[in-house]
């Protein structure tokens, strides 16, 4: 025990010292919180960038391909719509292989040469062209130097550009016909580090950090720079941001400007450099940057501005365009070359001089460069698709494997069976005869509407759909949308029906065509009529078919029993469901332009049925193959059956209703096709098919008022100018084995001769052929004769 | 077209293909036939018998059929499918093409497929008697693997009707 006169001074001291002792220990407490804390959000910081920077999917949209155009010697192809497919894919045409300055090699000067892939030289009817890799579902193709010269609208030579061998089949790389958009709109073309021009790096780099490489996420001196700058202003006139913070401030946080968020991105920077190498981050930076607007699609990224901008791949730019993407990065609306060319000019040439300073490029070539233009294209490949009816049917056929999600965002890579040179024909038939065709009847201007659909004719892949007489309008879409009556199409399904039992029914069946009346039993009567207001009395079955009479059809239809009928239709895969009266033997089913030519594509497949499809394969992003959608076939009618009636289609077209389509094409296609015309007009229908075409087209009006036309006044119209443009195939039927054709005269219906009047060959199934002759045929003692001996 | 480029393809897709798809444990004899047949198979492609087509594309073909070959013969019938349906594009009704394309789905084990591209070459191939056998033959060994022998035996018949081996 201390005496008391001692206690205050060592009292005070050892107080004076325990409470420096709690002050020291309570900040060394807090010391060793706040070290934690600052570690914890340090570590949960450093968990951000990692897991987004790993885990970084950009949404990408999925790219549409149309098909890729196949070229072979002898093809039919017009140099023009060649040249038009080099033109959809961003070919770019050089004058003359000596036309070029610059060395072109190292990529400093890249003017183009004939050599660079996507580009093409014409000389009159010759081209020469060097195409792009591109990887295909089957695996990779390699660039290549091509010559092609055409003759007669056909393809007279394929071979190679130096040493003149003969190619006997090449397959272009595919052109983009659409893309399906992440919700946010954003889109891209990702590009790989190794895959960029080093002169397009260097250049990013020394115009947006020169301190690129050395710095470690921030760099103080740019900072300090930039201070100083700004303190020099009295404003922010300089920013001090490494590429690193850019990419940070974009990527992963929102862009508000608050002293905490440079603070989190100073250190996320820091964070990143620390993970991941320059390269990396670089690539990332330059996927990722805002470039451009496109109406509500926003261009992110290089690749695709570089597209955008100028129609062409990053690494086929050359030093100027290359020069005004840079400049683009400080503000892509302000000094957006299509509306603002001047400013984007200045600061283009702006950069020139800051690669020059940089020790990037040469005085000359930054000379050369600033005094070239700026090189954009007139408009970007718009983010909206020229095909929007095909799209759609694209899309419904993915929504069956693929979730809307995955469409969107995962890039997807997916190859199409639309043919852009069917497609524009199609549209261009369709409106230009609707327009003659208001015209001519005198119908109220741009109201009739219409659809084409046109499909391989044995492999169901569709080459065209237009929806409507605007198809560049993604409204609605007529083709795979419009439920209408279908009149008189229907007729083939019935006689289908009727030939599919050979033992009761021949093509030379005699049908009753004389007056019919049914008894609705509510107090009405249901009296079918012909076209021609005439009732025919006896008319042969292939006769009542290829004139497309009303009356036989009906009573056949009945006899035969609508039941049938409607199995025949299932068959030919309809699937809809349908009334069962009897006027649906007239064709008041109602389809759409696409059923009807899915039951058509199976007759034009002889009995075979294919189901009609849009896509060919899907591939990953990468290029993984993801799923292949094969050729598949199942024999659904008697092909005999089917034979006979598509002999009796042909006669439709030679001989009936359909006659007036040969005024314009030439006998020897044989087109098979049926009129289809519904009460009142409302409905103008044909359906046909050649070689290798099958096409559906159908007439209307969207409120369901008369349009004043028959299937042939009508539709089959607009078939026959589309067909006109097409390279149609004729259309030969092989006879199958258990067919045999017959010399048949036409007033006994009995087996005909050389002598015999207006004598016609008719097919018939084995076993059903008509048994005896006709007089002038020497008939009578010579069927005795035959049956004795 | 010179023989060379004719007979030279047809041999080479005969001898690989033989071990393809149809037993190939023939005999040397038969060997010869098969050539024989193949080739009028091939000659098909261009020239159906008796008709005159003006078929454009007949290179163009045979170099997809001659790429469907090795690609079986590197066991990828999907990738052969794939140029099979390449050829075609270019030649839709050309029922040697389906034939081919039958074959490949017999290799498959797509035997439903195998039979009904056999009867769609046979819908396409007019008089083409030895065709037909063949494709008859693809249709008994695809229902001879489905259990159905009653079937196969009754194809086993048209294919011999029709003077097939």
């Amino acid at each position: 025990m201390t005496p008391s006169r001692h206690r205050s001074r060592s009292h005070k001291r050892r107080r004076s010292r325990r409470k420096r002792g709690k002050y020291r220990r309570v900040a060394r407490y807090l010391f060793v919180i706040s070290t934690i804390v600052a570690g914890l959000y340090l570590a949960y910081l450093d968990f951000r960038v990692q897991s987004q920077f790993e885990g970084k999917r950009w949404a990408l949209p999925a790219r549409v391909y149309a098909r890729p155009l196949e070229i072979y010697p002898q093809k039919n192809l017009s140099i023009d719509a060649f040249l038009a497919e080099l033109k959809s894919l961003g070919y770019e045409k050089v004058k003359t292989a000596t036309d070029l300055s610059g060395q072109g090699s190292l990529g400093y000067e890249k003017t183009v040469l004939a050599t660079e892939p996507g580009t093409y030289i014409r000389q009159g009817d010759e081209i020469r062209f060097v195409s792009r890799d591109f990887t295909f579902w089957d695996g990779h193709q390699a660039s290549r130097h091509l010559y092609v010269n055409f003759q007669n609208n056909k393809i007279a030579e394929l071979r190679e550009s130096d040493s003149y061998e003969p190619v006997d089949l090449y397959r272009l790389s595919p052109q983009i016909i659409g893309r399906i958009y992440p919700q946010h709109n954003e889109d891209r073309i990702l590009v790989q580090f190794q895959n960029v021009p080093p002169l397009f790096v260097n250049a990013l780099v020394a115009v947006e950090d020169h301190n690129y490489y050395e710095h470690h996420g921030i760099s103080f001196i740019a900072v300090a720079r930039a201070l100083l700058a700004n303190i020099k202003a009295g404003a922010a006139v300089q920013g001090g941001s490494t590429l690193t913070q850019q990419l940070v401030k974009n990527f992963f946080l929102t862009p508000e400007r608050t002293l905490t968020r440079k603070i989190n991105e100073a250190l996320m920077s820091v964070l990143l450099e620390f993970h991941y190498d320059k390269n990396e981050i670089l690539e990332a930076y330059m996927n990722e940057i805002y470039l451009g607007q496109d109406g509500k699609r926003g261009i992110y990224g290089f690749g695709l501005a570089s597209r955008f901008y100028f129609g062409r791949p990053l690494n086929e730019l050359d030093l100027p365009k290359m020069a005004l993407l840079v400049a683009l990065v400080q503000g892509a609306s302000y000094y957006n070359p299509r509306r603002h060319p001047e400013r984007a000019l200045k600061r283009r040439n702006l950069v020139l001089d800051v690669m020059l300073k940089e020790g990037v490029i040469t005085a000359e070539q930054a000379n050369k460069a600033g005094n070239s233009p700026l090189g954009v294209t007139g408009k970007g490949p718009s983010g909206i698709t020229p095909y929007p009816a095909f799209l759609d049917l694209v899309r419904r056929q993915l929504q069956r494997d693929y979730q809307e999600e995955d469409l969107r965002t995962e890039g997807l890579q997916i190859f199409t069976t639309l043919d852009p040179v069917v497609q524009e024909k199609s549209e261009k038939a369709l409106s230009l005869k609707l327009k003659q065709l208001e015209n001519q009847y005198a119908l109220p201007a741009d109201k009739l509407e219409g659809s084409v659909i046109v499909t391989g004719s044995n492999n169901g892949e569709v080459m065209a759909v237009v929806g409507g007489r605007d198809p560049r309008y993604a409204g609605f879409n007529r083709a795979l949308d419009a439920v209408r009556q279908i009149g008189s199409l229907i007729k083939p399904a019935v006689y289908l029906t009727a030939l599919s039992q050979p033992d009761k029914y021949t093509v030379m069946t005699m049908l009753d065509d004389s007056p019919i009346e049914f008894d609705n039993l509510d107090g009405t009567f249901w009296t079918p009529k012909n076209f021609d207001k005439t009732f025919h009395g006896q008319v042969p079955l292939h006769a009542a078919l290829s004139h497309s009479y009303n009356v036989s059809t009906v009573r056949l239809g009945l006899t035969l029993g609508t039941d049938n009928v409607i199995r025949t239709l299932r068959r030919l895969g309809v699937v809809r469901d349908v009334t069962i009266y009897p006027s649906l033997l007239l064709g008041t089913v109602a389809l759409t332009p696409l059923e009807v030519t899915q039951m058509y594509q199976t007759l034009a497949g002889g009995g075979f049925i294919t189901p009609l499809r849009a896509i060919r394969e899907v591939m990953t992003a990468q290029g993984t193959p993801l799923q292949r959608y094969p050729l598949r076939v199942e024999e659904v009618v008697s092909p005999a059956a089917v034979y006979l009636l598509n002999s009796v289609l042909q006669e439709a077209v030679k001989d009936g209703t359909g006659h007036a389509l040969y005024e314009k094409l030439p006998h020897s296609l044989n087109i098979a096709g049926k009129t289809g015309t519904t009460d009142d007009l409302r409905d103008s229908w044909f359906a046909g098919f050649s070689g290798n075409y099958l096409s559906v087209v159908w007439l209307g009006m969207d409120d369901n008022s008369s349009t004043h036309l028959t299937g042939s006044m009508g539709a089959m119209r607009v078939w026959g100018a589309l067909f006109s443009q097409l390279h149609a195939e004729p259309l030969q039927l092989a006879q199958p084995l258990d067919v045999e054709s017959v010399w048949i005269d036409p007033a006994t219906g009995l087996l005909g001769g050389e002598d015999c009047a207006g004598a016609v060959k008719l097919p018939f199934i084995k076993g059903s052929v008509p048994d005896r002759h006709a007089g002038c045929a020497g008939g009578g003692l010579k069927d005795v004769f035959d049956r004795v001996f | 077209m010179s023989i060379i480029r004719t007979i030279l393809p047809a041999l080479a897709f005969v001898l690989i293909s033989g071990c393809a798809a149809l037993n190939s444990s023939a005999p040397v004899e038969d060997r010869d036939r098969e050539v024989q047949e193949e080739a009028k198979t091939h000659a098909y492609a261009y020239r159906p018998p008796g008709e005159e087509t003006g078929q454009q594309g007949g290179d163009a073909v045979v170099a997809l059929l001659i790429t469907a070959d090795d690609q079986m013969k590197a066991s990828q019938p999907v990738a052969a499918a794939s140029s099979l349906e390449r050829a075609l594009r270019i030649e839709p009704r050309n029922p040697a093409i389906w034939h081919k394309l039958a074959k490949i789905r017999l290799v498959q084990g797509e035997l439903r497929q195998a039979a009904a591209l056999a009867a769609k070459s046979n819908s396409l191939a007019g008089q083409d008697q030895q065709l037909q056998g063949q494709n008859w033959q693809i249709i008994a060994e695809a229902r001879r693997k489905q259990g159905d022998e009653e079937g196969a035996r009754k194809a086993e018949e048209r294919a011999a009707a029709l003077g097939a081996n």
